[in-house]
């Protein structure tokens, strides 16, 4: 079995819509892997999503603050 | 001192810790990120536009369409831009624009607005996000690491497919489409907008440092950036010189077969009897092999000649096209998963790598522009003309034969390139004055 991130849709080369139909297919197989509530998933991305730029702007500053 | 400098004006802000250029890559990571999330997550919400709209998928391609030949045309003005006012307010106003527009995407209520929201705003945003233009501003930070940076900068948009799209997706299942796009929008302008605005810069003299992190000796000027002899003191100028066409004319190629597979994946495993489980399962095993790939790829080229990956990359895509017409559809398209997506998107930072290592990156941002409008063009012209073969056909085999010739012609063509005589990494380093 693939790990949960590994079937997730990178679809096209730079930023074109995603074809709705292999969306659902990608949905169903995530469903039936990890078999979590929507609510779940959108907090775990969510965290992820939120923790890149403020970690890196916080980095940011304090590295000007010593400098 | 350097000689001739003004003892008078004031110094630069000097910046301690780690190279800064890494930050600036950062931070165009999650421009490309957000970028290129937000607008693939369009597809997500088709089938329910439809319902609430009452149109049919035509009528909302429509807006895809218009989508794609705006965001490809512009790009040549974002790069221009870039190159004329500079990256940092370009690139923050692109983002102010791309979260404005992803806001008002929920308060859509036909077809028309999608078009204008979508179609017009939020593809002229992207444009300025995603693609060539970014790179115009990492390669000003970057010479002997500029294939590793590059890179750094194309995972983004491999990312945020990979988290955003399924993050839109489960935030749709669980409030309304219209939550999913204000919630988008407010990541974008709360996170994306500010970070961007705080952290970019766009020369690595604003904070007082060299390319590379290069350290300068006390007194001493420091060295001039090495240049090859097509340094392109305007960008029309590389039109007159071969390896602009031979870049351009391979990721024209990269665009046609991208596209073509993209949109016609479904299609295709439909025709082949493969299950949606088995193709869902052989797509995300392209995009795991296709995000590993492209951050491996830069760093790879900093130490090799980039043609020669380049090249390599185009031939190995023919390769996983070609496995589609002689293998059956189960091992077909297991088979491209992972051959396919070993080169998916590793033609980005070897291309703009290449192409700033050739011309300089005075003009960068208009010449990435240009050759990405190629790689459009390709794929646009592609994806009508697959359609035809099918439908004429029945099958996608002369699609996919027409694929592994224009490949191997690109991988041919790449590695005509003369990097050696024209890239500056192999300019006779200049002596600081």
């Amino acid at each position: 079995m693939l790990p949960a991130m590994a079937i997730l849709p990178v679809l096209l080369h730079h930023s074109e819509p995603a074809d709705p139909m292999l969306l659902a297919w990608i949905r169903e197989r995530i469903d039936a892997i990890l078999g979590l509530e929507p609510a779940t998933i959108v907090l775990i991305l969510g965290a992820l999503i939120v923790a890149f730029p403020v970690a890196l702007g916080v980095w940011v500053v304090i590295q000007r603050r010593r400098g | 001192m350097p000689p001739g400098a003004d003892p008078a004006a004031p110094s630069p802000p000097r910046h301690s810790g780690p190279f800064y250029g890494w930050y600036v890559a950062g931070a165009l990571f999650f421009a490309m990120f957000l970028s290129i999330g937000m607008r693939q997550g369009f597809g997500i919400f088709v089938e329910t536009w439809q319902t609430e709209f009452g149109v049919g998928v035509a009528a909302i391609s429509l807006a895809a369409s218009v989508g794609w030949f705006v965001n490809g045309s512009s790009q040549v003005l974002m790069g221009w831009l870039i190159d004329r006012i500079g990256g940092r307010i370009v690139i923050t106003v692109a983002a102010l624009l791309l979260g404005a527009s992803v806001l008002l995407m929920a308060a859509a209520s036909s077809v028309l607005h999608l078009i204008v929201i979508y179609g017009l705003v939020m593809s002229l945003a992207s444009a300025g996000l995603a693609g060539g233009p970014p790179g115009a501003v990492v390669v000003r930070w970057f010479r002997r690491k500029r294939g590793a940076a590059m890179s750094l900068l194309t995972s983004g948009g491999s990312i945020g497919g990979l988290v955003l799209v399924p993050f839109l997706t489960y935030l749709f299942l669980w409030t309304s489409w219209r939550s999913a796009w204000l919630i988008g929008g407010g990541i974008v302008l709360v996170l994306g907008v500010p970070l961007l605005y705080l952290v970019l810069r766009d020369d690595p003299a604003d904070v007082g440092q060299q390319p590379d992190g290069a350290r300068t000796v006390a007194g001493k000027a420091p060295a001039p950036a090495p240049a090859g002899p097509l340094l392109a003191n305007r960008w029309s100028e590389a039109f007159r010189s071969a390896p602009m066409w031979q870049l351009s004319i391979a990721y024209w190629v990269c665009g046609v077969t991208t596209a073509s597979i993209s949109v016609h994946y479904v299609r295709w495993a439909a025709a082949e009897g493969i299950t949606p489980a088995t193709a869902a399962l052989a797509f995300g095993l392209l995009s795991g092999i296709n995000a590993v790939g492209v951050l491996l790829i830069g760093p790879l080229s900093d130490r090799v000649p980039r043609k020669t990956l380049l090249g390599a990359v185009y031939l190995i895509r023919g390769v996983a096209f070609l496995l589609l017409v002689v293998l059956p559809g189960p091992a077909a398209l297991w088979g491209f998963a992972i051959v396919g997506g070993a080169s998916w998107l590793a033609t980005v930072p070897l291309t703009t790598s290449l192409a700033a290592d050739v011309y300089g990156v005075r003009h960068l941002g208009t010449l990435a522009g240009l050759i990405n409008f190629a790689h459009q063009a390709g794929g646009a012209l592609a994806v009508y003309l697959f359609g035809l073969v099918f439908d004429a056909q029945g099958s996608y085999d002369y699609a996919f034969l027409a694929c592994v010739a224009t490949l191997a012609g690109a991988g041919l063509v790449s590695l005509s390139i003369r990097e050696r005589r024209y890239s500056s990494r192999y300019a006779p380093t200049a002596q600081p004055a």
